[in-house]
């Protein structure tokens, strides 16, 4: 895990860096992602936000190193990123099409980790304990087609904890599970990163989610996207979906991002976050 | 295993089976009927060809004939689909060796390979050896071609997750790849079972004085018609075996994997 865990000098964790997508398709050419430049640093969670078809599933495959972008680069710890880097997990969007039917739930949730050369044992016990935390007790034996949408959702959100990865990148990982397990899970991941100095990247729709989260959210403009804005969320740590929620502070930069998505400015002037604080 | 099966299921499977069974035993009827009105040497009476099958392949005949028939075709099945299959393995996984031998593959599936036993003969002599040789050669294409195809048609979702993960290697292949492909290699081994039947079949009529295509044809010959239509019953029988015992076994091997299509609930989104 070199690649991740050794953060040379004033470089951040991960810098996408004017990053530009164009697809080309029997029927054209299509622009996904126009200029997207954003940092992260160790430790942080950073949200991104945007309509749907912004893009962010190909931002992400970008930041992952399955696809390369057409132009700017990804740079992990200031080293440009050729393919996916060692210690990095996703959480793919399309679950059920990640998870291996003709495996158990636990059986996918150890392959990364034995893969990894984890003995048998010891990856059975992590395994174990992600299913655990994200619920899934109990179920290890059955096959992913005999869960729910949402459970099979959890099983690949297991499967990334399990791997202990230094950065996490998730793809609306909480798309397809109730209120309630959302909000578990959701503070089932912050936590993570204090307890394994773990990095996360995750895409979302919902915008509670995206300041509840995060440190930083990066809002998408509309196709072809661009940032519109980085919006600093400084809520105190530990976050709590009562007292945090109920911050008016959550409420004034839940807004803003709110604002942001719906009439996305051109850039985002640098002073937003002291704007709404001092307001 | 039990299948749990509505009320309305139980009498249409009845009937599905009732059909199946009735068919046959029509046709049999039907035979003995027209046979024994024809009195034609060529169309022997039932008894008579069961007599024939059973003095021709039970007791010495079964040692003489219908064993080495078996065991070439056992072998040469195995012997095909295995090359075939790490063929298969090697191309799907390397495109720059797939696009070499395109044109010769492509070539040499459509290829009969029934038309090749003059060579076979050349190149084997006769004896077992060539029995098993053009078995073989009649499976490897399919198995190669069908190989390739599955592992290349495999969901790019699989292909993420194993890089996203590391999945690589030996790992890689046997847990991912592989099962993906599954539904295609079963396919090809079970189009392949009934080839393989044909070629022992055809190669014990050209070159072979045992087995039981060598003897049905000699019968076919020396005008013992009984022994003949007891060989074309055997081989009938045969057929009808082997595919209901790949059957049993492929539907086993896909309950296992959980790939049983009846379970599949397809994506979500
Ligand atoms: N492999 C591809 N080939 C061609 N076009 C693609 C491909 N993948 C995505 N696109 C296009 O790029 C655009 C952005 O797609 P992307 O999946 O990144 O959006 P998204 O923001 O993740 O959307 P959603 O919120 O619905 O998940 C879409 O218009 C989509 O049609
Ligand atoms: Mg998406």
């Amino acid at each position: 895990m070199t690649a991740v865990s050794a953060p040379t000098g004033q470089w951040p964790l991960l810098r996408a860096e004017t990053l530009a997508k164009t697809y080309h398709t029997p029927a054209g050419a299509h622009e996904a992602v126009r200029d997207v430049t954003f940092d992260v640093h160790a430790g942080e969670v950073v949200s991104i936000v945007g309509p749907s078809g912004a893009g962010k599933t190909t931002l992400l495959r970008i930041l992952a190193g399955l696809l390369a972008p057409t132009s700017g680069r990804v740079l992990l710890s200031g080293v440009p990123v050729e393919g996916p880097p060692q210690g990095a997990a996703l959480v793919f969007q399309d679950y059920s099409r990640s998870l291996l039917p003709w495996l158990s739930v636990l059986g996918n949730v150890t392959l990364p980790l034995r893969s990894a050369r984890v003995p048998r044992a010891e990856a059975a016990d992590r395994a174990r304990q992600a299913l655990a935390s994200v619920g899934l007790e109990g179920k290890e034996k059955l096959r992913p087609r005999e869960l729910s949408g949402g459970m099979q959702q959890r099983v690949s959100i297991a499967r990334a904890l399990a791997y202990q990865p230094r950065l996490l990148l998730m793809d609306e990982p909480f798309a397809s599970v109730d209120a309630q397990t959302r909000m578990d899970l959701e503070d089932l991941v912050l936590p993570l990163r204090e307890q394994y100095g773990m990095t996360i990247v995750t895409v979302t729709h919902d915008i509670d989610e995206a300041v509840y989260l995060s440190d930083r959210v990066v809002v998408l403009s509309p196709p072809p996207s661009t940032v519109s804005a980085v919006v600093d969320i400084p809520l105190p740590a530990p976050r709590s979906q009562t007292a945090t929620k109920e911050d008016p502070r959550f409420g004034r930069l839940r807004h803003r991002v709110l604002d942001l998505v719906r009439r996305p400015e051109p850039a985002a002037p640098a002073t937003t976050q002291e704007r709404i604080l001092n307001r | 295993m039990s299948v749990p099966v509505s009320l309305g299921a139980v009498p249409r499977r009845l009937g599905a089976f009732a059909w199946q069974a009735v068919l046959p035993v029509a046709l049999v009827l039907g035979y003995q009927v027209a046979a024994s009105a024809a009195r034609n040497p060529f169309f022997p009476a039932l008894p008579d060809i069961w007599q024939a099958f059973v003095t021709s392949w039970t007791g010495p005949g079964f040692t003489r004939d219908v064993a080495p028939s078996l065991i070439d075709l056992f072998a040469g099945y195995v012997l095909g689909v295995a090359s075939g299959l790490a063929g298969g393995i090697v191309l799907g996984r390397a495109p720059r060796v797939r696009a070499a031998l395109n044109p010769l593959v492509s070539f040499a599936l459509t290829l009969p390979p029934v038309a090749l036993l003059p060579l076979f003969l050349m190149l084997l002599g006769i004896g077992p050896q060539m029995q098993i040789g053009v078995i073989a050669f009649s499976v490897f294409f399919t198995l190669l071609i069908n190989t390739t195809e599955g592992l290349r048609s495999a969901d790019p979702a699989l292909g993420d997750l194993s890089a996203v993960y590391r999945i690589g290697g030996l790992r890689r292949l046997l847990v991912v790849q592989l099962p993906a492909a599954a539904p295609y290699i079963l396919a090809a081994m079970r189009t392949c079972l009934s080839t393989a039947v044909l070629v022992m079949v055809v190669s014990e009529m050209v070159g072979a004085s045992q087995g039981i295509g060598a003897q049905t044809l000699l019968a076919q010959q020396s005008f013992a018609y009984e022994q003949m239509w007891a060989g074309m019953l055997l081989l009938a029988v045969l057929g009808c075996l082997l595919n209901a015992l790949f059957t049993l076994a492929e539907r086993a091997v896909l309950r296992r994997a959980g790939l049983l299509p009846a379970t599949s609930t397809g994506a979500r989104p």
